[in-house]
């Protein structure tokens, strides 16, 4: 290729004017892309969701359906809890109560329908460790906590909080988490055996301990399952009042067998039944439903 | 000293770190300052063996870590000790340079043997000390990283993940056995000259060394302590008692395990690292799964979840063999099924549980704040 003089002075000099208007906008559609402080969709952590209960209601279940090796154990369920509200679940075995708390909780994964919390954010997307982040504890059948800690520190572990590993190593108890253990410690009335191991609490005391534990992760929504199985009527009452005692504060959900318990409780009542709502309104409207008796009693 | 707080309550733990401070003084006078023909003169081999159990403690150490705090029954932690090993005998066979056999500047006397002409891609670096230092941790940490991330996540526990950790340091010795690995084959690696310049043989490395697996296992032990007493220590335990529940809670089970059980083979690392310049060899051997059973044997009976227990058991076992391949050399491996049935049996909470229960008896108020002192009380 023959360059002439006139191409090279033309192509060196130096007052030219380049023309990058072109380049610009592509680096600019490149910057947007790879920015930094994007949110994806998929990377919003479940802290940064915020609780909507404008609508009166925390958490909604709609068109609920999961079978396991072809039993329904959960049939069209609709089921709604309302801010603040202590509900009591009763049914029959196998109606489905423990699956629906499964459910919420992430532990079970439905064939279909929507689960949501407030109005914004859908249970059926968070993992359990999420869920129990964004403020739902579960209370289960069986009591378990950790034997061989005193009861203080199962309520320092339960502490809502960042549970990371590094800052878990270098955490340190503030005076303000501490006067927190302290008034849950004295709302479930084991104040007195904050340094005793919790292996060596009656089962009674390992109940309320486990309810300390939950309220430790101030939890927007409670599910307690079975809270007075082989309790004495003494705890019976104290565990009553207990609970009552979140009401207001907590929204609660109870799912117990013991009649005497629920009515001591209850102001609305849930009936589950193969699945789904057979019945629901207060204690005397539900004890006088018909299909209520027939679940219950047989024809 | 914000670690030392750590220390606060644990009374055997600091009657064990008095002990080592006594030693770690007393055995260099006696070595070095006091005359070979006094009575009182302690041979340089019993230097080096004192220094050699001190290796197997911080060892142990960091067993009891994983398995009494956080129920990890490691069957293969032997494996992190000789691959700590081993990354300290490759920059010791680097030093050797042309004293060896055969006399080739670069490359070690197995490998002129096998009539390789250049060192392997991963032999390089190992000339330099701190390059082998930084392996020593590394390794063993990679390793036990992603073992631990694949092995944790799909929540593999108990029985089972005994069985996988055994298998891991099985697979590994049959590797190292092989020639073709270039790491010495059977043989492995020996011979060794200096470190850091200094005569390996002379009793003044022996008692440097010895020193830098005391000063190890102290600083080791002081570590250990702070990850047990601190939240994330309680949260161990709250997984080793009831894994799921601690998982509900919000804790991300997984990670913690991954990131202790990490910590744990680098302890382990640093404890191979030292062992082999004060006995001169590593071989595949030292892969071996009845290592790293022996060494859970050591926890055992010095007594889980206590970490100063371990150290006890580590130095009364070591001891002990010492003595025993000594003087009945076929007893040995009978005395130890013994002790162990023994102590499965009578002492549950191995050595450190008997000096507790008998410190209790003597009016002693200072029992464990958890479970098992005042359950019983």
């Amino acid at each position: 290729m023959n360059w002439s003089a006139d191409q090279s002075i033309e192509l060196l000099r130096r007052d030219r004017a380049f023309d990058f208007s072109s380049q610009r906008q592509r680096w600019l559609a490149f910057r947007e892309a790879m920015r930094r402080d994007r949110q994806f969709d998929f990377m919003i952590s479940a802290k940064d969701l915020e609780l909507d209960v404008s609508h009166g209601a925390i958490l909604y279940i709609e068109d609920l359906n999961v079978s396991f090796d072809g039993f329904k154990a959960i049939d069209n369920l609709n089921f709604y809890v309302d801010a603040g509200e202590l509900r009591c679940v009763i049914g029959p075995n196998g109606a489905g109560k423990t699956t629906m708390m499964d459910i919420i909780t992430g532990k079970t994964r439905p064939d279909s329908g929507t689960v949501y919390f407030g109005q914004k954010i859908d249970l059926l997307r968070l993992s359990e460790p999420e869920i129990a982040e964004i403020g739902i504890g579960r209370k289960f059948q069986k009591p378990t906590v950790f034997e061989h800690h005193t009861v203080f520190e199962n309520l320092e572990l339960a502490m809502a909080g960042d549970k990371r590993v590094l800052p878990t190593l270098f955490a340190k108890l503030s005076g303000a988490q501490k006067d927190r253990i302290d008034e849950v410690l004295a709302t479930i009335g084991l104040a007195e055996h904050a340094r005793r191991a919790a292996g060596a609490l009656s089962h009674g005391q390992k109940q309320w301990l486990e309810i300390g534990m939950l309220l430790m992760q101030d939890p927007h929504l409670l599910l307690v399952d079975e809270p007075v199985a082989g309790m004495t009527h003494q705890e019976m009452d104290r565990t009553a009042e207990l609970l009552l005692a979140l009401e207001g504060k907590h929204s609660v959900v109870v799912v117990e067998h013991d009649m005497d318990f629920v009515r001591s409780i209850a102001k609305r009542v849930t009936v589950l039944h193969q699945g789904s709502v057979l019945a629901e309104g207060s204690m005397d409207e539900v004890q006088n439903d018909r299909r209520v008796v027939e679940v219950y009693l047989g024809e | 000293m914000g670690l030392l707080t750590s220390m606060r309550g644990d009374t055997g733990g600091q009657i064990m770190l008095a002990v080592l401070a006594v030693v770690a003084v007393v055995v260099p006078i006696l070595n070095l300052a006091v005359p070979e023909s006094s009575p009182w003169h302690l041979s340089t081999y019993t230097v080096t063996l004192l220094g050699k159990y001190l290796t197997y403690a911080l060892l142990a150490v960091a067993v009891d870590l994983v398995w009494g705090y956080l129920g990890i029954l490691s069957l293969g932690h032997g494996a992190f000790f000789a691959l700590g090993g081993y990354a300290m005998g490759m920059y010791l066979m680097r030093q050797i340079g042309e004293r060896g056999v055969y006399g080739d500047p670069v490359l070690p006397d197995f490998m002129v043997f096998l009539d390789w002409q250049q060192l392997p891609w991963f032999w390089h670096g190992f000339d330099m000390f701190w390059f082998a230092a930084l392996m020593v941790v590394l390794v063993p940490g990679a390793l036990a990283f992603v073992f631990g991330w694949l092995a944790f996540r799909s929540r593999v526990t108990g029985v089972y993940l005994s069985i996988i950790t055994q298998a891991l340091t099985y697979a590994l010795m049959l590797a190292f056995f092989r020639n073709e690995m270039g790491f010495g084959g059977n043989n492995g690696l020996t011979d060794f000259k200096d470190i850091l310049g200094f005569d390996l043989q002379s009793d003044a490395t022996r008692i440097a060394l010895f020193l830098a697996s005391a000063l190890a296992l102290a600083l080791g032990y002081i570590a250990c302590r702070g990850i047990v007493t601190s939240r994330l220590g309680r949260v161990a335990v709250a997984i080793r008692d009831a894994e799921a529940r601690t998982r509900f809670i919000g804790y991300r089970v997984d990670r913690v395990k991954v990131a202790i059980w990490t910590f744990s083979a680098m302890l382990a690392g640093i404890a191979g690292a030292l062992y082999v310049p004060q006995v001169g060899i590593i071989n595949p051997g030292e892969f071996s799964p009845l290592n790293s059973i022996e060494l859970v044997i050591w926890v055992a009976i010095g007594g889980r979840a206590t970490l100063y227990g371990a150290v006890v058991g580590a130095v009364v076992v070591n001891y002990g063999k010492t003595y025993f391949t000594g003087a009945f050399p076929e007893a040995w491996l009978f005395a130890l099924g013994g002790l162990f049935v023994l102590v499965t049996l009578f002492l549950p909470q191995g050595i450190a549980g008997l000096l507790r229960m008998l410190r209790r008896r003597g009016g002693g108020t200072d029992g464990p704040k958890t479970a098992s002192g005042e359950a019983s009380a």
